[in-house]
């Protein structure tokens, strides 16, 4: 059997988009733990175990539903407010000390809902990476969802290594160019995150870019990728006509900039929820610029669906302890495991209140 | 102080040369195993400072010394 897969807790993880959690109850199945999410009367976003303290009944099933701030048990109509306290039961006046189910901090924030697994106590709300890009006006965005079945540690080497876009994603987003070019890249141990920097000088441009840029000739590509572990993945894209760098001062106006992100959400050991999202500085208003990203990205995003799904099933039918190979390409994916092996132990070097995840972000603008 | 390190892949070669944060270097054809060395700070590499490189680079193949 393969190796057990394990999920990393006292962390932040996007459930959902903020835009999915409606007053419909939404249910998702984070790091192994069932939730129902819906939005109050009042607007916010409750999370809650998925589970009805009285008989078990889901509550983001049908025939359960929101009413005003609270959600009402579809099977016998225990109903719970967003902390998670049962606020009324059928046919008696007295509410059992005891009736509540587990609420979850949560945080809508850069258009995802985040919830914490963990300890609700260490749930610092400004150690959640942030996505700027995806909730700011100067950006336009296309974003969705595709649940894998396949283990979440297979995504993050899947996202820490490009190189596959030459061979899994041609004609789409790759060319001979991303896979030729050597990598850097760099650890930050302290503020836990992984960037891996891949710029090639003179690069075909592949339909992705030429297509939403207009871009006809070759160009100076860069990818620069952040990863902040375990959840929050970004890829600061930079596309210029080939010899077009970056102005020593001022704005980079030379140049086509795309934020691709990804949240890599645990589902359960063996699914994942793929979120992605694209967004772009350039033809914002341009609809058909938006429907053309959106259906390219979700084809390779599919692409890499069909793929990980596939090597899901080979990895969890190989023995115990076999083997595999790393080379160059590699590197970034090895050094993901590797905080992701320290985080899961709790042996990072930094303590949990040194992270600054915003700061993080911020270093990421600069990249680009 | 940092706790960033790096490793780059020198270009027009299949070597990796990696930089840990307190300046010592050292250089490797498998990632693994460069990885180690630089994640066993300050036990497991020279911590004297920059120039305390490892591994010589093969011939021909430019490094940041």
């Amino acid at each position: 059997m393969s190796s057990p897969v394990t999920f990393v807790r006292n962390q932040w993880y996007v459930a959902a988009y903020g835009r999915e959690v409606t007053s419909e109850v939404l249910g998702r199945t984070v790091c192994g733990e069932a939730i129902a999410l819906f939005r109050t009367g009042s607007g916010t976003v409750a999370a809650l175990a998925d589970r009805c303290v009285h008989r078990r009944f889901p509550l983001s099933a049908a025939p359960s539903q929101v009413v005003g701030d609270t959600v009402v048990c579809g099977y016998h109509g225990f109903t719970y407010d967003g902390t998670g306290t049962c606020v009324a039961v059928p046919g008696q006046s007295r509410v059992p000390r005891t009736a509540r189910v587990t609420a979850y901090p949560v945080v809508e924030q850069d258009s995802f809902v985040w919830v914490f697994i963990g300890d609700p106590a260490l749930a610092d709300a400004t150690r959640i990476p942030r996505a700027p890009w995806l909730a700011d006006e100067a950006w336009t965005t296309v974003s969705g969802m595709e649940p894998l079945a396949a283990r979440w540690g297979l995504l993050v080497d899947n996202l820490l290594d490009l190189s596959h876009e030459t061979y899994l994603h041609g004609g789409y987003i790759g060319t001979p160019e991303v896979a030729e070019t050597p990598i850097t890249t760099e650890v930050d141990e302290e503020a836990r995150i992984v960037r891996v920097s891949r710029h090639m000088a003179d690069a075909a441009c592949p339909p992705f870019y030429a297509n939403s840029t207009g871009i006809t000739g070759r160009i100076t590509r860069w990818q620069d990728i952040e990863y902040f572990p375990p959840c929050l993945y970004t890829l600061h894209s930079r596309v210029a006509p080939v010899g077009v760098l970056p102005p020593a001062e001022g704005p980079d106006d030379g140049a086509f900039h795309v934020e691709v992100v990804y949240a890599i959400t645990p589902s359960t050991a063996t699914s994942t929820y793929d979120f992605w999202a694209v967004a772009r500085d350039f033809a914002r208003d341009d609809e058909e610029v938006s429907r053309f990203l959106h259906d390219s990205n979700r084809t390779v995003v599919l692409q890499d669906v069909t793929a990980l799904d596939l090597l899901e099933t080979v990895v969890a039918a190989e023995p115990a302890g076999t083997q595999e190979l790393s080379i160059n390409i590699d590197t970034g994916a090895l050094a993901a495991r590797r905080m992701i092996a320290a985080m899961t132990a709790g042996m990072t070097a930094a303590t949990d209140a040194a992270v600054d995840a915003t700061a993080g972000a911020a270093a990421g603008a600069a990249v680009r | 102080m940092s706790t960033t390190f790096t490793v780059d892949w020198l270009p027009g070669s299949d070597v990796l040369r990696g930089r840990c944060h307190c300046g010592a270097t050292s250089s490797a054809q498998d990632p693994a195993t460069l990885l180690d060395w630089l994640g066993a700070h300050p036990d497991g590499h020279d911590t004297s400072g920059p120039e305390a490189l490892l591994a010589p680079l093969p011939a021909g193949v430019a490094g940041d010394a």
